[in-house]
């Protein structure tokens, strides 16, 4: 089977990538790389859409590590076929805000392009991370009335 | 070969197109939850991992074995929402190892809304059987999905102890 993409490149990919360092990081990107993250934007303000490499730069380096660093990514299964990979993988970050380690599991897609890489889209138990990052148990059923219990006691 | 959404088209090397074949008769049997196809894909020893959170959903977590897996698919996720389609982004197949990444289709129980969200599946499959299957999604946006509003992250969930406090002391 030919492997257009070796599994040294992906756990290459993966250290860097773990240790933001955004020299390492540029060496993988292609200049007009798609990348997506998916997530709650309002509790992880980096997940979403980027594109092109100093955008993807600047969230992998900058905006991410700002807000939940990553210190320890580690690959539990590696898939590839051709130019496209794909990462299973288990997470320690740390939540720069309260100083909260988090462990949670991901996945990683990506597909490759001249050796680079073309297009990333990152999915992650994303629940479970955000009850790491505040603390507790969170009570998904419980619903707020109105946004704002202030409100209904003016009415 | 490259990484194709289309499950059910067939490979050019023998290996690959019988595991896009395990594949489509997978997701075939886990979508209409059809316990003889299940039966005939599933492989007795199977370890299978949902990652998310078992407290609120039960059908998160590990099970181990058939039986276990059966369960999860016909009687413990339709308590949630019947899966009404998968739909793939990206298959990639290396061997019998399959990386799958996409959005489950499905609605809602009890109100019968539609809920997608997006999941990557990780599967290993032997001699035409699943022997183990480790998934992650997007659970915090299913999870609202689920319970129809959007979650509020302060509210800590109360824990319920079962045994009145008296009867604790006293023992």
């Amino acid at each position: 089977m030919d492997l257009s993409v070796t599994r040294t490149v992906v756990e290459a990919l993966y250290r860097a990538y773990a240790a933001h360092d955004p020299v390492q990081i540029a060496a993988y990107l292609a200049d007009d790389i798609e990348l997506q993250m998916d997530g709650p934007v309002a509790i992880f303000p980096f997940c979403g859409h980027r594109r092109g490499k100093a955008a993807v730069l600047d969230l992998l380096t900058r905006l991410k590590p700002a807000v939940l660093p990553t210190r320890r990514m580690e690959p539990e299964k590696i898939v590839i076929e051709g130019d496209h990979a794909a990462v299973f993988a288990r997470t320690t970050a740390v939540h720069k805000q309260s100083g909260r380690v988090v462990v949670f599991h991901c996945a990683h897609f990506f597909t490759f392009r001249d050796g680079l890489v073309a297009v990333m889209h990152c999915v992650a138990d994303t629940f479970d991370a955000v009850e790491q990052v505040v603390g507790h148990r969170i009570d998904a059923y419980y619903e707020m009335v109105g946004g704002n219990s202030e409100d209904i006691v003016a009415i | 070969m490259s990484g194709v959404a289309d499950v059910s088209v067939p490979g050019s090397t023998g290996a690959v197109s019988d595991t896009r074949d395990c594949i489509a008769t997978f997701y075939t049997a886990y979508r209409s939850r059809d316990l003889e196809l299940l039966n005939a894909i599933l492989d007795d020893r199977i370890e299978w991992f949902l990652a998310g959170p078992a407290d609120h959903f039960d059908f998160y977590g590990a099970r181990h074995g058939k039986d276990e897996v059966i369960e999860v698919i016909t009687r413990i996720i339709p308590c949630y929402f019947h899966i009404t389609d998968f739909e793939f982004d990206q298959v990639i197949v290396e061997g019998d190892c399959v990386a799958a990444r996409g959005r489950i289709r499905a609605r809602q129980r009890d109100t019968g809304r539609s809920i997608r969200y997006g999941f990557a599946h990780f599967l290993q499959f032997e001699r035409g059987k699943l022997v183990a299957l480790r998934g992650v999604g997007d659970t915090f946006d299913a999870a609202e999905q689920v319970v129809g509003h959007p979650i509020d992250i302060s509210r800590a969930m109360e824990c319920v102890s079962l045994m009145p406090e008296d009867d604790f002391s006293a023992v």
